[in-house]
């Protein structure tokens, strides 16, 4: 398998760890344990489209955020995690002021 | 000299062979000759030898089926000593000077062999008979069962010694990639050449040409200007072109993601002894962009009795080992086939000086033209009803298909041809579920073409040697347009060749003689019978898989390649069901059986991991400093002088450290620099203790968890600046903590204004520690104040040290004595640790290794090994740290009921009653009087160790409900190292200096 990575460019398996999915959002302080335990410990095992979290680890060692396929290992999309958490960020204070 | 006696005279067609070089070889203790450029298995045949092996479960005299790498049959155990490796096809051996190869699976010799009696048992070794046998009672399968149905069933032996050779691996990038070197590969690789491309051309066999073989053609095609001469004339063209490499014995096992094959090279397999320097094989991984498989197709055999009697061949095999090696596999052949790919045969039995006393076609019904073959016996209808001979065919009964009477015929060579099956291997690995074709009777690629690859030659189940190439050259005609960035080509062209070409076809199915006068082999790798499928079944079996795992077809090293479709025939036909609904079972890598030295490479030994040195290590050398192995470090051990035990010298080390001064390299420690507006409140989150606070030029003991709350890793914090921190890690943890960290940043958040760099490399570290450490530590500051006021403990500078060296300088203490770290520039660490030596001399300085540094911790106490993946912070005695008004990693799932339960197992010193009884790691903690069995386990020791400071055995222990304990006596079992308990008193894990007045001197 190969990962485009947005900063180095396309790179063999072999230079990615892969840690799991990245849709999982960590919890405010608050919030009931249920969800505690969920973000550690609950995981889908989707068929088909995957987000995940992989670390350029044997490179620039960016966190990337991969769309990939668990069935064909196509890869759609990559770009630094950062990039997607903070478009998620901007998004949920877009939400708020609407709100 | 030994004659060759099957041997033909020299031809003009003759290709892989060169009769000048002679080459002698050694066959089951015997001398035998054949020529540069055969394969074992030609040379035997050349000798006139055709029993090569017995088989896997019946011990059947078994010759040589094929001339491919796919040979089920001529197993051979290839050289001696640690080089030896079993179940080597002969075919694939290419012989040198010295080559010593024997049967397998034989005892006492491969003519009387005793355990050929299984043959007589043959009824009750059907298919299921294991699993069905030896079923009871369960133990004694590993010990008794399995050693004797392995030796007997057993193929053959693996040397048990250390390899010898050398493997390494390759990187490569092409444009297209050809896989198989026929001649479809050949010219599409030509023509994808010829558009600019870079090309990678890879065959497994040593000359390319597939079928048809290099060099010269045949000499019938030499005359005209046939398709074999335009083969040759385009491979002479590609062999020239700079942006084409030709990979031979290279063999494309597997096709992964993103189009990385997995390639291996036999680099010198084919030589006595490997030049200088090179590997035994090579293990490549090309990424390609766009691939042409060329792979071929298989010729497969045909069921009938007694079909795998030495003198049983393949048709197409009896023709290469006549055109390509002038050797004459018998003397009397006959032909038995389905199809008219036998029809060229005759022609070079004949010219070969065999007589082919009959030629039978199974298809009774066929309209083909049989006056263009050389033969006076041709019997259209007739099946061959059984063969006679033993260790050799002697005859054959002939049976026609409508009735009628038995022909017997003489013969020592029975010519089969099956049918071909494309070799779909490699797309099945993709997903591809290969498709029945009615009309050519074969699995045909379910997709041919795809946006990155295209099928061609016998693969897409073309049959001539004209529609291969045309087919070929517009497959590399249209790879290349597309490397040239046009993807929007037509495949109508293409496709319209290969179906008009299904539409013209009409192959007769046929497979299999139902005749009972002995064993019809299905595979004959493993054994497995016409009886054997039909049994599995009757038995109720329905599915092609569990068929296959039931008999075991196709799961030999050949993976079924000549067995597989007659397997799914008989299957077919018991099941009443087509063979289209049947299909075929799933192909995984690898291709063909794989060394796992290749794998390997040279990741072996030494090198089977990276090794890392720390600054100081040629230092440490010199000082006679032993290593030990931590984690991918090489960390300085002890430093024995003057003929110390290993015991002795910690002794005197960690004496030195309690009473003068010692000094540790400590570089292992993970480093990382940490920089911006948000780093404390970066920290604040990582770290379960509070960091907000902490002054510039302060260091902090922290402590990381898990987001579960289990610890994960400790160190210290280091304030350099108002947003500048130094972070140190545990060794074993530095690079998951840089990755942590990362993560914490770039996923979880992004907003805060931070920077974090990795500078474990950059610096070297020292811990210089004892009463001496600061009169050590003032003759080697440039300018500094080092006094208890100015430099308290906790206290960090930025400094420089001997003359201008930068000096990072914390006063820390992991020993218990006063006691300060010294970080400097990696490339000087060396000279400051030759300089402590120098100055510290009058105060009686030595090195100390991580032997002593763990016996000085555990003596004061500080945790370590503890931190094992089990532990919470306050199962260490450290729940005072974890901060009750933050948010930080681990907080919240920390508190869950089974992390704060009274019973948890929490740490404790352990002192035995008698000082000198030792204990070791691991060893279990129980209640005195009480049987040493698991429910009565209260915990297990974490550390230990001779303190030569308290002159007792010490230890750290994890036990349960064990700060409620302190004052009990317990004791410490070891029943898996045989050791008698030891009884001991659980006491406070502090040992040494409680006040801690030491480390603030």
């Amino acid at each position: 398998m190969r990962i485009p990575c947005p900063l180095c460019g396309e790179r063999p398996l072999e230079e990615f760890t892969y840690r799991g999915d990245a849709k999982v959002k960590r919890p405010d302080h608050d919030a009931p344990i249920e969800d505690w335990v969920g973000y550690v410990y609950v995981r889908d095992n989707p068929k088909g489209d995957h987000q995940e979290h992989w670390r350029h680890s044997g490179g620039c060692g960016s966190w990337l955020t991969v769309n990939r396929n668990t069935v064909s290992h196509i890869i759609n999309s990559v770009e630094e995690a950062r990039q997607t958490e903070e478009s998620r960020i901007s998004e949920k204070t877009q939400e708020k002021k609407l709100a | 000299m030994s004659k060759q006696p099957n041997r033909l005279s020299q031809t003009v067609n003759e290709c892989r062979i060169d009769r000048t070089k002679p080459i002698q070889f050694i066959f089951n203790g015997k001398s035998y000759q054949g020529y540069q450029g055969d394969t074992l298995a030609s040379a035997l045949l050349a000798n006139g030898v055709t029993l090569i092996a017995r088989s896997f479960k019946y011990h059947r005299p078994r010759g040589i089926l094929t001339a491919d790498a796919h040979e089920p049959s001529a197993l051979v155990q290839l050289g001696s000593g640690s080089k030896c490796e079993p179940n080597i096809p002969a075919t694939t051996i290419e012989l040198y000077d010295g080559l010593e190869a024997r049967s397998q699976n034989c005892w006492p010799s491969l003519a009387f062999d005793v355990m050929s009696i299984n043959s007589l048992f043959s009824p009750i070794f059907v298919a299921g008979f294991y699993y069905k046998t030896f079923k009871w009672p369960a133990k004694f399968w590993t010990n008794f069962y399995e050693p004797i149905i392995r030796k007997a069933a057993g193929m053959g032996e693996l040397s048990g010694k250390i390899d010898p050779d050398t493997y390494e691996k390759a990187h490569d990038h092409c444009d297209v990639l050809v896989i198989g070197g026929g001649i479809s590969g050949i010219m599409a690789a030509k023509s994808a050449a010829d558009s600019g491309a870079q090309v990678i051309l890879c065959d497994e066999n040593p000359v390319l040409g597939g079928q048809i073989s290099d060099g010269k053609p045949p000499l019938e095609e030499v005359s005209g200007k046939g398709p074999l001469v335009e083969q040759v004339e385009t491979l002479l063209q590609l062999r020239d072109m700079n942006n084409v490499r030709i990979m031979p014995r290279s063999m494309v096992f597997g096709w992964y993601d993103n189009n990385t094959f997995g390639v291996i090279e036999q680099v010198s397999d084919h030589l006595p002894q490997p030049e200088k320097n090179q590997p035994r094989q090579r293990m490549r991984k090309i990424v390609a962009q766009q691939i042409i498989l060329a792979t071929g197709s298989h010729e497969r055999s045909l069921v009938f009795p007694n079909n795998d009697r030495p003198g049983v061949m393949l048709a197409s095999a009896v023709q290469r080992y006549i055109r390509q090696y002038s050797v004459r596999p018998g003397q009397k052949a006959v032909i038995f086939t389905n199809n008219d790919s036998t029809k060229k045969l005759v022609n070079d039995l004949n010219s070969a000086g065999i007589i082919v006393s009959a030629y039978v076609d199974a298809r009774e019904d066929i309209t083909s033209d049989f006056s263009d073959i050389q033969c006076s016996n041709i019997l259209n209808g007739y099946v061959v009803d059984n063969v006679h001979g033993g260790k050799k065919v002697q005859a054959v009964t002939l049976r026609p298909c409508n009735g009628g009477p038995l022909k017997k015929i003489d013969c020592d060579l029975i010519c089969v041809s099956g049918g071909w099956n494309p070799a779909v291997q490699l797309l099945a690995q993709r997903g591809q579920k290969p498709q029945w074709s009615e009309n050519y009777q074969n699995f045909l690629p379910q997709f041919s073409t795809g946006e990155d690859f295209l099928c061609t030659g016998s693969l897409a189940g073309l049959e001539s040697t004209r529609d291969c190439l045309d087919h070929a050259r517009l497959v590399g005609e249209i790879a290349g347009k597309r490397i040239s960035g046009n993807t929007n080509i037509s495949l109508e062209k293409l496709t319209s060749i290969t179906t008009t070409k299904e539409l013209e076809t009409h192959n007769t199915g046929f497979f299999e003689v139902l005749s009972d006068k002995g064993k019809s082999f299905i595979d004959l790798q493993n054994d497995v019978t016409r009886k054997d499928v039909e049994l599995a079944a009757r038995e109720g079996y329905r599915s092609v898989e569990h068929v296959k795992r039931y008999t075991t077809l196709g799961m030999a090293t050949d993976q079924g390649k000549t067995s597989n479709i007659n397997g799914i025939a008989t299957l077919s036909r018991s099941l009443n069901k087509p063979i289209s609904q049947v299909g075929t079972t799933g192909f995984r890598p690898p291709y063909r059986p794989v060394s796992l030295g290749v794998l390997a490479g040279r990741s072996r030994g030494k090198h089977w991991r990276p090794i890392l040195r720390t600054p100081l290590h040629n230092w440490v050398y010199a000082q006679g400093g032993k290593f030990i192995e931590s984690g991918l470090w090489h960390r300085s051990q002890y430093f024995p002088i003057n003929g110390e035990t290993m015991a002795q010298s910690i002794d005197r080390e960690v004496r030195t450290v309690r009473e003068k001064v010692g000094f540790c390299d400590v570089s292992t420690l993970g480093k990382i620099d940490l920089q911006g507006p948000d780093a404390a409140t970066f920290l604040n989150r990582v770290y379960c203790n509070g960091f907000a606070k902490l002054p510039v030029g302060r260091s902090r003991y922290g402590l990381m968890l898990r987001e579960d709350g289990i610890v994960f890793d400790d160190g210290t914090v280091t304030r350099l600046d108002d947003d500048h921190y130094f972070i140190t890690t545990t060794s074993a943890e530095s690079c998951s903590i840089v990755s942590h960290l990362e993560y914490c940043h770039q996923v979880l958040w992004p907003e805060l204004d931070i920077c974090l760099a990795d500078v474990g490399e950059d610096w070297a570290a020292i811990a210089l520690a004892g009463p001496h450490s600061r009169k050590v530590l003032s003759e080697i500051v440039d300018n500094l104040d080092v006094s208890n006021d100015t430099l308290p403990f906790l206290k960090a500078v930025t400094t420089t040290v001997l003359g201008g060296l930068e000096t990072r300088l914390f006063r820390i203490s992991f020993s218990g004595e006063m006691a300060y770290e010294l970080f400097v520039p990696s490339q000087h660490g060396a000279d400051l640790a030759k300089m402590l030596m120098i100055v510290g001399e009058k105060y009686g300085i030595a090195p100390y290794g991580v032997e002593a540094l763990d016996v000085l911790r555990i003596e004061k106490g500080h945790v370590s090994s503890e931190l094992n993946k089990f532990t919470t912070a306050s199962d260490l005695g450290l729940g005072g740290m974890m901060s009750k008004t933050k948010d930080y990693i681990g907080h919240r799932l920390s508190q869950r009921p089974g992390l704060i339960a009274p019973d948890r197992e929490v740490v404790v010193g352990l002192l035995p009653l008698n000082p000198k009884h030792s204990f070791a790691q691991g060893a279990h903690i129980i209640t005195t009087g009480t049987s040493a069995t698991a429910e009565n386990d209260d915990g297990y020791i974490t550390s230990a160790a001779w303190s030569p400071t308290l002159n007792s055995y010490i230890g750290i222990a994890l036990v349960r409900r064990g700060r409620e304990r302190i004052g009990q006596i317990v004791d410490i079992v070891d029943p898996l190292n045989g050791k008698k308990p030891v009884t001991a008193k659980i006491v406070s894990h502090h040992f040494y200096d409680l006040e801690n007045t030491r480390v603030t001197a």
